[in-house]
């Protein structure tokens, strides 16, 4: 078996790469894993399967149990979310679901986060395989590092860096409670145009109310 | 044995802070994470350590550092003059990556962009080592080892962070835990923060709930008062920081 250091010396070794799924074959043969899946779960919705950055998992797979586990990991509060972060856990598959011949219904869920990215790296292991909970816990981290080689899964999404800084600074001040009025006085800015930068973020966000707005704002870490 | 702590227990956070579900609670005081610590700096055969925590940190915010725990000194605490010196630094890593920073008398590097760096420099020469943590919107900050006198492999750094990840995960539940005091939100008030975060206006929100569009006002004036905002706009956002409402 390969030592910690060794492996954590070939993972860096394929930073240079150019995609995040070189290393990921490291990973999961450090820890006995079968199959891999990467996703962004801040950037989760129902509607596609954008937040899954790199997975070799049956696609089927990736589109039920993926979505299942990343939307329940998603609607955790944020307290036992930041509690969880770094910590392997395991969930059992839906039986209604299809693993592979030979594979474990047993998930390996271990979320982590790697700049502004909050991620969740999920493995699935051979039936009876050797799970070591030191070396899962190895692989939060190093999975960490090695994401963090890659700017352009751990940036923002397209939707949220295209809120100006302004409209940003506003939302941030709506968010503590102020008013209108108030932000206008803080920023030295005339009352319409903190109004026209808060029309034109909830077009931006499609929200309907400025509470809405600010919902999105915070969900997101934007304020 | 010297412990500080930064402020009284309740600022840590923004007061108000309320709880629905239980969750798992530890007792104790931040003195609690002293051996672990004191076990780290045997490790690295380093003079001192210091867990800080970070809190804020956004656009209209600057980031505040603070120490948690700090190793006792007879000749004063190198951690004021640490954060002092390397605040921006600190504050600009913890967001943006994971890896371990290192101090030398030339400046601070990340093991990201040089990781061989740190052997071919030379332990003397490497003042402190800092650990960042990162677990969410709360449970951020550093461990920090000043004057590391073992060879910095891949093998113990990674032993070590993986160990100050334990240590912030336990000062996180110590803050829950002298949260527990504060008035909680009812079931009614969690709805109706959740449903305006939703985009709904008070009259909608009556008419799913069957409640008068008075009585969703009371609820949402209620939850603005125990949550210490000065409006519901602000009431939300302190919730869905809190991980009270999704």
């Amino acid at each position: 078996m390969t030592t910690r250091g060794i492996f954590l010396e070939n993972l860096d070794n394929r930073r240079s790469s150019g995609h995040i799924a070189s290393g990921m074959d490291l990973i999961c043969a450090y820890v006995s894993a079968r199959h891999y899946l990467v996703a962004r779960y801040d950037l989760h919705t129902d509607r596609s399967l954008d937040f899954v950055i790199s997975s070799d998992w049956p696609f089927d797979l990736v589109k039920t149990l993926g979505l299942s586990l990343v939307n329940a990991h998603a609607r955790n509060s944020e307290f036992r979310r930041c509690l969880a972060a770094f910590e392997p856990s395991f969930s059992e598959a839906d039986p209604a679901m299809a693993v592979p011949a030979g594979v474990s219904r047993r998930v390996c869920i271990v979320p982590y986060n790697a700049g502004e990215a909050r991620m969740v790296l999920m493995l699935l292991f051979d039936d009876g395989a050797f799970l070591s909970h030191d070396r899962l816990r190895d692989v939060a981290l190093a999975c960490a590092y090695h994401t963090a080689h890659f700017p352009e899964i751990t940036t923002r999404s397209g939707l949220v860096a295209d809120l100006t800084d302004r409209e940003i600074e506003c939302l941030s001040w709506i968010g503590e409670g102020k008013t209108s009025d108030e932000i206008a006085v803080i920023i030295g800015i005339s009352r319409n145009t903190v109004n026209n930068y808060i029309t034109s973020i909830m077009n931006k966000t499609g929200a309907k109310t400025r509470s809405e707005a600010v919902a999105f704002a915070v969900r997101n870490r934007i304020i | 044995m010297t412990t500080s702590q930064s402020g009284s227990n309740g600022k840590r956070f923004d007061r108000g802070v309320v709880a629905t579900a239980p969750v798992v609670r530890a007792t104790g005081s931040t003195a609690d994470l002293y051996p672990r610590l004191v076990a780290m700096q045997r490790t690295m055969q380093a003079t001192a350590f210091a867990m800080l925590s970070v809190k804020a940190n956004t656009l209209i915010n600057p980031g505040t550092l603070t120490v948690v725990v700090e190793s006792s000194f007879s000749d004063g605490s190198p951690a004021p003059a640490f954060i002092s010196d390397f605040r921006h630094k600190l504050l600009a890593h913890l967001k943006a990556l994971p890896h371990p920073l290192v101090f030398t008398a030339a400046g601070a590097f990340d093991l990201k962009s040089d990781p061989s760096r740190i052997r071919q420099s030379g332990n003397p020469h490497v003042t402190a080592i800092a650990f960042p943590v990162q677990l969410g919107a709360m449970g951020n900050g550093y461990t920090v080892f000043f004057g590391p006198r073992v060879e910095l492999d891949p093998d113990i750094l990674i032993d070590l962070h993986r160990k100050s990840f334990v240590v912030m995960r336990e000062a996180l539940k110590l803050d829950f835990n002298s949260m527990v005091a504060l008035e909680s939100l009812n079931d009614r008030e969690i709805e109706c923060l959740q449903l305006v975060g939703n985009g709904m206006k008070s009259e909608a929100i009556g008419e799913q709930l069957h409640l008068s569009v008075h009585t969703v006002n009371a609820y949402l004036g209620s939850a603005t008062t125990k949550l210490d905002a000065v409006n519901r706009i602000q009431a939300i956002a302190k919730a869905i920081r809190l991980g009270l409402i999704g």
